[in-house]
């Protein structure tokens, strides 16, 4: 390209009012070997943005799991949950009349006692574990006079 | 959106990205760890992406962003040492054994650019951006732009000439 065309394309560079071709154009002519010697100086500015274009990005970029299957099974088990409950309940109070009473008051009576009579077996038992407590008052007493 | 539909949205970008995050951010790692960044933001952000024509002009503006968020950390928390009593007639010397080339120094001057003049001569010149494009991702006019454009090209013309006649003139 001739001389005087370049010297003022990079006037007009200068001025911000090239085109993008235009630039090409002198980022062409400074990258190449044949620039003026007294353009030489602009060498380094188009051979860096020519370079500088050049670099990459090569990190391998590691994208986070998707989380989409997660979010979903807190709800579906409430709803399972509610279901099942919902239908055990209703279930009971629907179809079963018996309420497990007994029309003989004699009878209804034994099966009280029976079943008081389990309640405190289990009550002594877990109440006579209490006893070894004492083990450690005797012991503090002990010690602490 | 699918990983690999937004690699391949995504891969075309991201060298842009990079490039422009060490534009400003001047360090290779900070910048990979800004690009890195910006595209795990993208990745969350993908249902809104897929929406869009363009995702690099997206893409761009985040990256700008989030930059100068990182710049604007770093100033206010660092404590600078202003030198205002003395005089530094020929370059210094720390960074006249940083250069090696007059090509890097081209990109030490476009270092000492305000960071908007730097983000658009980059974009301009690096990645052949039209005005408008630029205008519109720094969200600026097109006015603004050519100008700030052109001020930035003379400043490195000015001290791209001084050190070019450093020693003879």
């Amino acid at each position: 390209m001739e001389l005087n065309k370049i010297e003022n394309l990079l006037e007009l560079y200068f001025e911000g009012t090239t085109s993008l071709e235009q630039e090409a154009k002198l980022r062409d002519y400074f990258t190449s070997d044949e620039v003026a010697p007294h353009l030489e100086e602009y060498t380094p500015l188009f051979t860096a943005f020519a370079k500088a274009k050049q670099e990459r990005f090569n990190r391998k970029i590691e994208l986070p799991q998707t989380k989409k299957s997660w979010q979903w099974i807190p709800i579906a088990a409430s709803i399972v949950l509610c279901l099942g409950l919902f239908l055990t309940f209703n279930n009971k109070r629907g179809s079963d009349n018996d309420l497990g009473t007994y029309k003989d008051p004699e009878i209804a009576a034994l099966k009280t006692k029976q079943a008081l009579f389990m309640m405190g077996n289990f009550m002594n038992k877990s109440t006579a574990q209490l006893d070894n407590l004492d083990a450690f008052e005797e012991t503090t007493k002990e010690i602490l006079k | 959106m699918n990983q690999k539909e937004f690699l391949s949205k995504v891969t075309p970008v991201q060298d842009r990205l990079y490039r422009l995050a060490k534009r400003l951010l001047v360090s290779e790692d900070e910048a990979q760890d800004a690009t890195q960044e910006i595209l795990i933001k993208l990745w969350s952000q993908r249902k809104k992406i897929a929406k869009l024509r363009s995702i690099e002009a997206f893409a761009v503006t985040m990256t700008k962003n989030y930059c100068l968020d990182k710049l604007k950390a770093k100033s206010s928390s660092n404590l600078q040492l202003v030198h205002t009593n003395y005089e530094d007639h020929q370059y210094n010397t720390v960074r006249a054994s940083e250069v090696n080339d007059s090509v890097n120094w081209v990109y030490i001057l476009m270092n000492d650019l305000p960071e908007q003049q730097r983000m658009i001569l980059h974009l301009r010149d690096v990645e052949q951006y039209t005005n408008s494009e630029i205008a519109k991702e720094l969200d600026l006019n097109e006015t603004a732009v050519r100008v700030a454009l052109s001020r930035a090209r003379k400043t490195i013309r000015e001290e791209l000439l001084k050190k070019h006649n450093y020693g003879i003139k």
